[in-house]
């Protein structure tokens, strides 16, 4: 009896095992081996490099949709995913740091800068059939404005009005000059006004329905989000060579990374530092980097003692060699950012003289701000998705003791932390701030003008002046020079020290053609096969 | 005993209450704001307030939490903050994932639990014995992350058995049916979709069932060794009854008490640790979704959750002691 219970219990896992493993067999998903067939022989087809141009691409990143409303999100990674199917106006370029026009084909500003005026291209038309006019743009910012859930209300900043000057014009009244409103509206899409009219917002979020080189297929909540090519699409020059993407969201780095490694899916993203060097030397599997556009910065609140010295924030600038922490900790993935923008922007200063490494000048400094033990029990924040930011600040620590400043490293879970950096209670703190480089003024505004945000409660009025001046600057040359100035007069008063940019790193097998971008977007789309 | 079915059923109300209550004081004091959780980088502070008007959450706390009660006896969970969708639609969009994943492990756990627990007791102090028990020392000690990430290891990247994520291939063309998809592809023919689905459920119901399995089969050994000591045992086997008809009809019966007590236990308990193994695995289940809404502070989707949670055990604790009258013809309940 005992024998037979044996048998049963063996019998049972055994038939799971194998009813399992006989779907990977039959079910191997459409991907190196060819496209449109499901009934592909073994795994081993995943594996090997194809024999014919693949036309199923699959990538994974480690988020998924949380819902349908395309004004929902609030951009980011969930982004990308819409991109492939609804098209924005305008579209940031980083080779050559300006826009390009996507439904919008021209664009410009009239009179002081308080209207700006697009011009769609014509001919281009919705998955629903319906051609793209000025009305389903100005309803698509609508949306972003009076949606229930909209979480896009940032595209109306000193926005008055949008209005149609005809078919295919569309006018945006602003408030206030913007020289830089390509900057604030160049994400957001454009969704079709006819199909909302038909269905309601409710279907029409569920339809997905855009003007993009790509048509939404199905999208099941954690497995997967499908996407046809769509081969009536306006750009003739675009030429996917894919017939479906299929998005997976993974979580778990190790699992994405698995699935890689298993061919289930022929991209993954933020490779692990760890994991770099052996993924590189997998046969088959290719590794990208880019640098990315998320400035790392330690935070040293002036309104938060001892911090409210500028000597003591002065001394935390030169105590921390940061150039030794990016070729050890980081393994080198990173590049140095000793100023707020990188060089090769208009925020650059040229010749602006650094704070150096120099733990000594960093004790002086302790001791004329009446300090001359150091300080001690200060708690240095430090919270961020990426495990890297906590070895960073860990390698930091060592370095500002030696310089006479003691910290203890806090990693608070992220809601309490981001509720300590929305109120400027942490006195030094570890953040990264993405986008910076498109953002531009927007994100020295947020970080440097007086009031903004209490992130740091740095408040010059003479920064403030300068800031709004270059906000509202059509002269380009005027506005570098004005942001200059005001980065200058931060940098004396060291607010925030700006550190470095990490590097993207991306996965992928050998035939994927796919150039990373500083953003963070993938956009699939644009993949090629070698 | 429908007069019994009944009085526990109207007890779930109070006991309801009195947890949504306890969560809804916890999330709204705990630090985080979810305006500031849900808002782009670029936001102001301005920008922030004006979603955090946008979202209701300036109005007093009494005020948000009568609004959820309230909606609650009409089947209306609110609303969640990060994806706008009804709480309600993502409860049932969720909850199937969640309680196939359970069932299937709980279905695991027993296979493995039952003769590894009975042949310890019946072949006490023998290598048999010794072997089970080790094995289950394992199970119990294994963390089901660990254990988790070990299985996408081997059976997904290095030997390609069974896939890492999710819960079904878009290929294999499942017409949903419950949301339970094992379910669905039995009812609708669907002997591909069966296979699929199974294979994604295989490695994440192992992970979750093998705490489980270990626990169990310790207490089947005890439970029954117990029994086996027993004088009306003694008599059977003295009056020349075969070992199949001992073990099953007279020993394992009233073993059965403690151990289904125990096993009810235990699937609640996976219903909570589904949420480190849902993570690992990308399983769109309850776990998953009650770890989104904690971390941007969407009250009404965890309330949502512990709610069904809280439901679900309440449900589990009647039918375990319903089981009871199956199992030992002396209970009653009046």
């Amino acid at each position: 009896m005992v024998r037979r219970l044996w048998k049963i219990g063996l019998m049972v896992v055994l038939a799971g095992l194998l009813v399992a493993c006989g779907q990977s067999d039959d079910q191997a998903p459409a991907g190196a081996d060819g496209g449109g067939e499901t009934m592909t022989a073994g795994t081993e087809a995943q594996q090997e490099a194809p024999r014919e141009t693949p036309t199923h691409f699959r990538y994974a990143r480690g988020q998924d949709l949380e819902g349908w409303g395309t004004y929902n999100h609030s951009g980011g990674v969930l982004y990308d995913l819409q991109r492939n199917i609804i098209e924005p106006l305008v579209e940031y370029n980083w080779d050559t740091h300006d826009f390009d026009p996507v439904l919008a084909e021209t664009w410009d500003y009239e009179g002081d800068g308080r209207t700006w005026v697009f011009n769609l291209r014509r001919g281009v038309y919705f998955h629903d059939g319906s051609e793209l006019t000025a009305d389903d743009v100005i309803h698509s910012f609508r949306r972003m404005r009076d949606d229930p859930d909209t979480n896009q209300l940032e595209a109306w900043t000193d926005v008055e009005s949008i209005t149609a000057r005809d078919d295919y014009t569309v006018v945006f009244n602003l408030e206030v000059p913007r020289p830089d409103f390509l900057r604030q509206i160049y994400s957001y899409l454009v969704t079709s006004k006819t199909t909302f009219d038909e269905v309601g917002r409710d279907e029409a979020n569920r339809k997905l329905i855009g003007t993009g080189p790509f048509t939404f297929v199905e999208w099941r909540p954690g497995s997967y989000f499908i996407m046809d090519r769509n081969d009536d699409y306006w750009d003739t020059s675009l030429n996917s060579p894919f017939e479906r993407i299929t998005y997976r969201p993974i979580i778990d780095k190790s699992a994405a990374i698995a699935a890689l490694e298993a061919g289930e899916v022929d991209l993954i993203d933020f490779i692990p530092s760890h994991e770099i060097d052996r993924l590189e030397a997998r046969e088959g599997i290719e590794i990208s980097h880019v640098r990315g556009d998320r400035i790392w910065f330690i935070g040293t609140n002036p309104g938060q003692s001892p911090m409210d010295d500028v000597r003591v924030r002065r001394a935390v600038q030169h105590a921390i060699d940061v150039d030794t922490i990016i070729d050890t900790v980081l393994e080198g993935r990173a590049t140095r950012v000793p100023q707020y923008m990188s060089e090769g922007t208009f925020g650059y200063v040229p010749d602006l003289e650094l704070y150096d490494y120099d733990p000594e000048r960093a004790r002086e400094l302790l001791e004329e701000a009446g300090y001359p033990d150091g300080i001690h029990d200060l708690d240095f924040y430090a919270v961020g998705w990426d495990p890297s930011f906590l070895s960073f600040a860990q390698a930091a620590q060592p370095m500002l003791a030696e310089a006479g400043i003691h910290v203890n490293i806090k990693t608070p879970e992220r809601g309490v932390f981001s509720d300590l950096f929305t109120r400027g209670e942490m006195a030094l703190f570890h953040q990264a701030r993405g986008q910076v480089t498109i953002a531009g003024l927007r994100y020295l505004r947020q970080y440097f003008e007086t009031g903004v945000t209490n992130r740091l409660l740095y408040s010059n009025p003479e920064v403030d002046e300068l800031l709004i001046a270059a906000s509202s600057t059509f002269d380009d040359e005027e506005r570098a020079q004005l942001t200059q100035d005001a980065m200058r007069r931060v940098y004396e008063d060291s607010p925030m020290m700006p550190l470095l940019y990490m590097d993207v790193t991306y996965a992928a097998r050998d035939w994927v053609d796919f150039e990373p971008t500083p953003d963070e977007k993938l956009n699939a789309y644009r993949i090629k096969v070698k | 005993m429908v007069r019994y079915i009944a009085r526990q059923l109207l007890s779930t109300i109070p006991i309801v209450i009195g947890i949504t209550l306890f969560v809804f004081i916890l999330m709204y004091v705990a630090p985080g704001d979810p305006a500031q959780l849900l808002a782009p980088e670029t936001a102001t502070d301005a920008d922030i307030q004006a979603l955090r008007e946008q979202m209701g959450l300036d109005r007093p706390m009494a005020v948000q939490y009568w609004t959820f009660i309230t909606g609650l006896f009409r089947g209306d969970l609110g609303v969640s903050f990060a994806s706008g969708e009804p709480v309600m639609t993502e409860l049932l969009r969720s909850f199937p994932a969640t309680l196939e994943l359970a069932l299937v492990a709980t279905l695991m756990a027993a296979v493995l639990a039952f003769p590894l627990g009975i042949i310890a007791a019946l072949k006490r102090n023998t290598a048999a014995d010794h072997t089970s028990m080790t094995a289950a020392l394992f199970g119990l000690s294994m963390p089901n992350f660990w254990l988790g990430i070990l299985l996408i290891l081997v059976f997904g990247a290095m030997l390609q058995w069974l896939p890492i994520s999710g819960r079904i291939t878009y290929e294999v063309g499942l017409q949903e049916v419950t949301g339970l998809l094992l379910l669905d592809s039995v009812l609708t023919g669907n002997w591909t979709a069966f296979k699929d689905v199974l294979a994604h459920l295989l490695m994440p119901a192992f992970a979750l069932a093998g705490n489980a399995a270990a626990a169990w089969s310790r207490l089947i050994r005890s439970s029954m060794l117990e029994v086996v000591r027993s004088d009306y045992i003694r008599t059977a086997q003295a009056k020349g009854l075969s070992e199949r008809v001992v073990v099953w009809k007279h020993a394992l019966r009233p073993s059965l008490i403690s151990v289904v007590t125990f096993m009810g236990a235990q699937v609640r308990n996976m219903l909570g640790g589904s949420i480190v193994v849902e993570r690992v695995f990308s399983f769109p289940g309850l776990g998953l979704l009650l770890m989104r809404g904690v971390n941007f502070r969407d009250y009404f989707l965890v309330l949502g959750v512990v709610t069904m949670f809280a439901i679900v055990a309440v449900l589990m604790n009647l039918l375990v002691d319903l089981s009871y009258v199956l199992i030992d013809p002396r209970v009653k309940y009046t």
